[in-house]
């Protein structure tokens, strides 16, 4: 165990990953960063707009590390097509607002080819990684959390890490799996650090972790939104109320189980989220409870999100518009019928 | 149409390449046309989109291809399919909607593709097999196997932006692809004259790609022309344009409402330059003992026809819980019909 950021911890699951297995590449918008430049590689070659795959093109050479053109939908393809020869591409989208470019290679090719080719086709597998999250100042079109139009279509998976462990953990699952995967970097978590294991232990895609234990209500976090419910949790202890904390890890697919079986057990749910709030992944699983466990509810379920607005760029209007803490406490206390002034 | 005499004259490619040319077109020929007859008569079902009349397209460009070589497809596919080697039984159940077809009854005329004959993709969406095809030339250049991808694409899919997204990539990237463009002169009714401002091939020369324009319909200019192409991208010389004039006969798709758009002496000059007429013509001038390898050859096409109709007809429905399978290719994942993991 060792302590890293989550940039870091990426980092470190693309090294194992690639040092293993010599079919993985990474492709995308600058993650060698000058690979135009001579020696730049070994000098100062960027690793992507935020560092995550610094130093990569060093240790593994341009004919791993590659960098691409600003044209999502044809490297994208290619990622698709070079699946199919036997690599596996981790490429990069940057900001997931980008998808609107490259759309079709994500929801038709990449979602469908293993389906539409028949059961004994092979698979599809390719990451692609992208940023999320808002509180960067960078106005409406590169600070969105829309996984809830990826999770949508069937074929993809989707994960969304909270802790730089699960960010490591994921990734090197993602990278071994059969199937496409999006992976959303929160960007406000870059630089959080946290313990992280050693060794290439994948953490399984598709089940989620329960973060705090409690009994008294369940809060379902997608992402970064992790940090926000384990604040608004110690001041609810501080008022006797014990917050479990389901982290999803993955949007799609769902690991409904692990939060049904909390919310029979506590009997609310409220769901966090930085998405926006209609057609999403939260009221999703507000829907999926309240059909599945209406009997075990005590209280409607509730979502905190920001407003269903593009998120706007003036710094006290893009604070106002994420989730926060006392948002959540209000939310819990409203399930069970109390107010904040209380 | 003149007819020499004597069967003496210098052939343009070896007798076996264009008897093995003609072959590939009579079996397309004979699929699509029973296909047309099958759709009319109301037994096959789906959203087909033929190609006849383009078949010197497929069997030329796939005549210079290994089963290594990947090809990219569109949803006018059927040729290119059967000249890559998918088997045409496999193809022909899978147009009937029933059990152990090509694509096990997920995808249908428009989705037919075989990895495992070097068919990785074709499907409904214009241009998308631009980008695809880059990936196997990828690999084939990162891990020198001196294999080629080919992306087969329309004169409407040339008119994608994604089309030129991937010829730029593939420039930059110096793959060994060839990008073919079937010019049938229409994108549904929409004419290539009005829809495009230049030709599509005159765009390859802006990326720096070595272009072509050729007569669609004459097989042994596209094999030729295809074989350039394709030399260069096994010797590392990087990406290719071949733009193909040719003619759909059954217009965009079965079942269209109405062929007005079509002008007649348009369409007769086509038919009287039919690919297979064509190449009859040379063959007849040529081989003294053409007409009886031309019968067997037409006979055959005819029997393995006659075989996947056969199988079509005979194999069992699909079990309707078979939808669910297939979403993802990892094992570990069971879905529900809610798209939820099965634990």
């Amino acid at each position: 165990m060792k302590t890293l950021s989550f940039a870091d911890a990426i980092n470190e699951a693309l090294r194992l990953e690639m040092t293993r297995d010599p079919r993985v590449l990474v492709t995308g918008e600058d993650v060698s960063g000058g690979a135009t430049i001579p020696g730049f590689e070994r000098a100062d070659a960027w690793g992507g707009v935020f560092g995550v795959t610094r130093g990569l093109v060093a240790e593994f050479g341009r004919d791993r590390v590659i960098d691409t053109p600003i044209s999502e939908s044809a490297f994208i393809g290619a990622a698709i097509g070079a699946a199919a020869a036997g690599y596996r591409t981790v490429t990069e989208l940057q900001f997931l607002d980008f998808m609107g470019v490259c759309l079709d290679q994500i929801i038709n090719q990449a979602a469908k080819l293993r389906y539409a080719r028949g059961d004994r086709a092979p698979g599809v597998p390719i990451v692609i990684r992208a940023m999320i999250g808002a509180g960067s100042r960078a106005g409406s079109t590169q600070s969105q959390s829309h996984y809830s139009s990826v999770a949508h279509f069937p074929g993809l998976k989707v994960v969304v890490p909270a802790t730089p462990a699960d960010a490591k953990g994921l990734m090197i699952a993602a990278i071994r799996d059969e199937d496409p995967v999006l992976f959303l970097e929160n960007k406000a978590l870059y630089e959080t650090k946290g313990p992280v294991p050693d060794g290439d232990e994948p953490v399984p895609i598709g089940r989620a972790r329960v973060a705090r234990e409690g009994g008294d209500v369940t809060i379902v976090t997608i992402a970064r939104m992790l940090s926000v419910a384990e604040k608004a949790a110690k001041e609810l202890s501080e008022r006797g109320i014990e917050a479990e904390i389901i982290d999803v890890r993955t949007v799609a697919p769902l690991d409904l189980t692990t939060i049904l079986e909390s919310v029979e057990r506590t009997g609310r749910l409220v769901v966090v989220d930085e998405d926006t709030p209609r057609c999403s992944v939260a009221s999703d699983i507000v829907a999926l409870v309240s059909s599945r466990a209406f009997d075990r509810l005590t209280a409607a379920p509730r979502m905190v999100t920001p407003p269903h607005t593009p998120v706007p760029f003036a710094p006290v209007l893009e604070d106002a518009y994420i989730p926060s803490p006392e948002q959540v406490v209000e939310a819990v206390l409203a399930t069970a019928g109390q107010e904040v002034a209380a | 149409m003149t007819q020499q005499a004597t069967p003496d004259r210098t052939l343009p490619l070896p007798g076996d390449t264009l008897v093995g040319l003609y072959r590939t077109m009579a079996l397309i020929r004979a699929f699509e046309e029973r296909v047309h007859e099958l759709f009319t008569e109301g037994e096959l079902p789906g959203f087909l989109h033929l190609c006849s009349g383009q078949e010197a397209v497929a069997a030329g460009v796939i005549a210079q291809l290994e089963r290594a070589d990947m090809i990219t497809s569109t949803h006018r596919n059927h040729g290119h399919a059967l000249a890559k080697g998918v088997d045409p039984r496999a193809m022909m159940i899978e147009l009937y909607g029933r059990a152990g077809g090509s694509n096990s009854g997920k995808g249908g005329s428009m989705h037919l593709a075989d990895p495992a004959v070097g068919h990785l993709a074709s499907g409904g969406i214009v241009g998308a097999s631009a980008p695809l095809a880059l990936g196997p030339a990828q690999a084939a250049k990162l891990a020198g196997t001196g294999a080629v991808a080919v992306a087969f694409f329309g004169d409407g899919g040339a008119q994608q932006g994604t089309v030129l997204e991937a010829m730029n990539l593939a420039a930059v990237w110096k793959l060994p692809v060839v990008f073919v463009c079937e010019n049938n002169l229409f994108g549904q009714a929409t004419t290539v004259d009005y829809a495009s401002a230049a030709a599509p091939y005159a765009r390859a020369e802006g990326f720096g790609l070595p272009a072509e324009r050729v007569d669609g319909q004459d097989v042994v200019a596209v094999y030729e022309a295809a074989g350039r192409a394709v030399e260069r991208a096994r010797a590392g010389d990087g990406p290719s344009y071949l733009e193909c004039l040719t003619y759909s006969y059954h217009g965009a798709w079965e079942g269209e409402p109405k062929r007005s758009y079509r002008r007649p002496e348009v369409e007769s000059d086509f038919r009287r330059r039919d690919p297979l007429r064509l190449l009859d013509d040379v063959l007849t001038a040529a081989l003294p003992d053409w007409l009886d390898i031309k019968d067997r050859v037409d006979d055959e096409a005819a029997e393995q026809v006659d075989g996947a109709v056969e199988a079509g007809r005979a194999a069992p429905y699909p079990d309707p819980s078979t939808v669910l399978t297939g979403v993802y290719a990892d094992p570990n994942v069971v879905i529900d019909r809610d798209g939820l993991a099965v634990r």
